[in-house]
């Protein structure tokens, strides 16, 4: 195991795995890392509670790799909330468990593991520059007054072959450590690792380590085409051209250094009408809120109940007074408006179960 | 990494970024044009281009040289307009060539090293002044060379001058004194693509009857309706003259040039003649290119309407894939006097056709006038003298045929009026 330090010149805090237990989940396979202290009692991704301990030794990439760097948890609890209730305000007929008070009480912290890789590149390339230049056109117009004409300037581009060698250091890449990591982003957003600090092991204390499914070995070949695209911007700006096509290259990859960051992500649960737990995901610096989505058909049904009741009772109440009255009365008219409104509100009460069923059709996840 | 990075061909860019080496295509080397003298390596006598055999000739000992260059046809590269084209510094002239300003007509030449003294293509003068050439003209980079030799010239002048009836008898013989000066004229090229949009109110006629008052009467009722179309229209090598000096009527006669035998830009081809720079800028060669395309373009909108009564038409034109080309095209000078007069003569060097003034025989055009109008004349007085006895049947015949005499007459003038025209 590796020491992690305390910063330069200090005495090192806690050696990178003291204290620390791998844990999985059987409902979902995710594997954490976690305080020995606080060891976890229901999954922060799946929220099932079907928590078991990894032996010693049997872990995958688990403590092979420690993190280096970690983003902080600096989403403000006003943006959290209203990522809560713009995430409630999506589902028709919200569960009632479904409520800011009820996920904050459950928020767990999770940190997910990413990959950055940096790498010195020797490459022969060649690619075709476009270059703007401008030409002077012309429009017309014929009318009664005869030809009126404008000059107009257009933009042509001009392709030009250009080859070359490239010796460059690209540092961090970024590339998944997770097998879920594409998903996970378009769910939650990009995370900004501009404010990324050195990692600390106590910043496990109160937070779950995600561990990493896959090694950097075996995602080094997701680094390779936003490489070439660095690479092949790099070429455009050294050019001075304006446009490119057709870039290709022969690489020759040098001291990778990898490092593995840590994303922050909050985890928290609702329950639907069955008492299932439905996970939430909350982004950890700006609060957006995803997760899975289940509307309550126990609520449209009491909805649907009310407005029931309500058209009854208006239909009954028309009729009798139609009945007192007579068909003759000058009031008919306004009775035979509100028993149309009855029945129009006891149609209406299929809505609220119709809404619900076809919204639950959906799969679960956001 | 190839030890043989950058493969051949390729030279050297600067890098904006470090770490970044760049090589861009050698660019093709514009032969400076080293200042030639076209001398027989035989002899030693100037050689010149002769249109004959195709390539430098020297006239003392019979050397002949093929110039080295493929014809490029209408393959020719063009250029686009574009905003430093229109800017851009002239090239200078191949060869070690003398420009000359005629002190007369003002016009500006490049004659051949060896010229002390010439008479000016263009108005015949002897009075020439040496000057230098003007900075701003374009190299040009292709030609096609000549093909019709200042023999053939003088055969085709020669039947040309006697063949009208309206020419003094003695004009034939000035075929053979005209001084017969090969020049290469300058000429623009335009390619470009045309899309228009038209509309207009097209009125289709019909006749209908009606009834007034009892009687059946017909009457014509055009019906007008709104018609809108597109066209897109290709316009390949216009060709428009690059120089005032010589007369625009003559030139548009002759100028029907095959431009499959364009070549590349060879100073032999120009090798003991002269060239004459243009004086007709781009720009405005192309505005004059451009109202032909726009005429055309209108033209042909109008001939899709569905009828020719057409009224409020109005379209929308955009050109693009504008390009063009300069050239020199070969043509023979052959001004002549006669009766003190100076007589322009055009002939297209590759085709030998002919335009040019020549001295009308009035006595002759007007005896053939009366000679026209006489019968008519007679046969209609005699008709008006007996229409009293046998009716106006000659006096009728007698005026059409004065009609006739006068229609003939009249276009007999305008040809004799255009011969000597400029």
């Amino acid at each position: 195991m590796s020491e992690i330090t305390g910063g330069m010149g200090q005495a090192p805090v806690r050696a990178w795995g003291e204290g620390l237990n791998e844990q999985l989940c059987e409902n979902c396979d995710w594997s954490f890392l976690t305080a020995s202290r606080a060891r976890l009692q229901v999954c922060p991704f799946c929220c099932q509670d079907r928590i078991v301990d990894i032996p010693d030794g049997e872990g995958g990439l688990g403590l092979q790799h420690p993190p280096e760097l970690a983003a902080a948890f600096s989403a403000a609890p006003a943006s959290i909330d209203a990522g809560i209730q713009t995430f409630a305000r999506r589902i028709p007929f919200a569960p009632r468990d479904l409520n800011p008070q009820n996920l904050l009480r459950r928020m767990q912290k999770l940190y997910l593991p990413m990959w950055l890789v940096d790498v010195d590149v020797s490459a022969s390339w060649q690619v075709e520059s476009g270059f703007n230049y401008q030409v002077v056109s012309h429009q017309s117009h014929y009318g009664a007054g005869g030809w009126a004409e404008k000059e107009v300037e257009e933009t042509r581009i001009r392709w030009e072959a250009r080859l070359g060698t490239l010796e460059r250091r690209f540092e961090n890449l970024i590339t998944p450590a997770l097998e879920e990591h594409r998903s996970l982003l378009r769910r939650l957003g990009e995370f900004n690792l501009s404010q990324a600090v050195e990692f600390q092991p106590a910043m496990l204390d109160d937070a779950q380590l995600r561990l990493p499914t896959r090694s950097p070995q075996d995602s080094w070949p997701e680094a390779e085409p936003p490489l070439q695209a660095a690479a092949a911007d790099l070429v455009r700006q050294a050019s001075g051209a304006d446009h490119q096509r057709s870039f290709s290259w022969a690489p020759v990859y040098r001291q990778q250094h990898w490092t593995q960051v840590l994303l922050p992500v909050y985890s928290s649960y609702y329950q639907d009408d069955e008492g299932i737990r439905r996970s939430v995901l909350v982004h950890g610096q700006n609060g957006r809120v995803d997760g899975e989505r289940r509307a309550s058909a126990r609520r449209a049904l009491t909805a649907s109940a009310v407005m029931l009741t309500l058209a009854g009772l208006g239909a009954l109440f028309s009729l009798a007074i139609l009945i007192f009255t007579g068909l003759n009365s000058p009031l008919s008219p306004l009775l035979g408006l509100g028993l149309l409104a009855a029945f129009a509100l006891g149609a209406a009460a299929l809505v609220p179960p119709l809404v619900v069923w076809n919204f639950n059709r959906k799969p679960p996840s956001g | 990494m190839d030890e043989q990075f950058p493969p051949r061909g390729y030279i050297a860019e600067k890098s904006l970024v470090d770490g970044v080496h760049i090589f861009k295509p050698a660019p093709e080397k514009e032969e400076a044009a080293p200042v030639v003298d076209f001398k027989c390596p035989q002899c030693g006598a100037a050689t010149a281009f002769s249109a004959a055999d195709g390539g430098l000739k020297c006239s003392y000992c019979g050397y002949y040289e093929p110039p080295a260059v493929e014809l490029v046809g209408k393959g020719a590269e063009e250029f686009e307009f574009k905003v430093e084209t229109l800017q851009r510094a002239a090239h200078g002239w191949g060869t070690a060539r003398t420009d000359l300003e005629c002190g007369s007509c003002v016009a500006f030449t490049s004659l051949p090293p060896d010229s002390l003294a010439h008479t000016c293509p263009f108005c015949g003068s002897n009075r020439v002044l040496q000057r230098q050439g003007q900075p701003d003209m374009l190299r040009p980079r292709f030609l096609i060379p000549f093909k019709i030799d200042q023999q053939q010239v003088q055969t085709i002048l020669r039947t040309w001058l006697g063949s009208s009836w309206m020419t003094p008898s003695a004009l034939r013989q000035m075929g053979q004194d005209a001084e017969i000066t090969a020049i290469y004229l300058p000429f623009w090229t335009f390619d470009a693509r045309a899309h228009a949009a038209w509309r207009a109110e097209v009125g289709h006629t019909h006749t209908e009857t009606y009834t007034v008052n009892g009687q059946t009467r017909t009457r014509s009722v055009t019906v007008w309706r709104w018609e809108s179309g597109n066209l897109d229209e290709f316009f390949d090598d216009l060709l428009i003259h690059g120089t005032r000096r010589i007369s625009q009527r003559l030139l548009k006669q002759v100028a029907a040039f095959n431009l499959n035998a364009l070549a590349p830009y060879n100073p032999k081809f120009l090798a003991g003649l002269s060239a004459q720079a243009y004086d007709v800028l781009l720009e405005s060669a192309w505005d004059e290119a451009r109202s032909t395309m726009r005429e055309r373009t209108r033209q042909l909108c109008h001939g899709q309407a569905s009828s020719s009564q057409v009224r409020n038409f109005s379209m929308t034109l955009d050109f693009a894939e504008e390009s063009w080309r300069y050239l020199l095209l070969p043509a023979y000078l052959a001004p002549y006097r006669y009766a003190d007069q100076r007589f322009q003569v055009l002939v297209n060097g590759q085709s030998g056709a002919i335009a040019g003034q020549r001295p009308v025989d009035w006595t002759r055009v007007w005896l053939v006038i009366v000679m026209l109008l006489s019968p008519g004349l007679l046969l209609s007085l005699i008709g008006a003298i007996l229409s009293l006895i046998i009716g106006p049947v000659l006096a009728i015949g007698g005026v059409i045929l004065l009609i006739i005499g006068v229609v003939i007459s009249i276009v007999l003038l305008v040809k004799a009026k255009g011969m000597d025209d400029v």
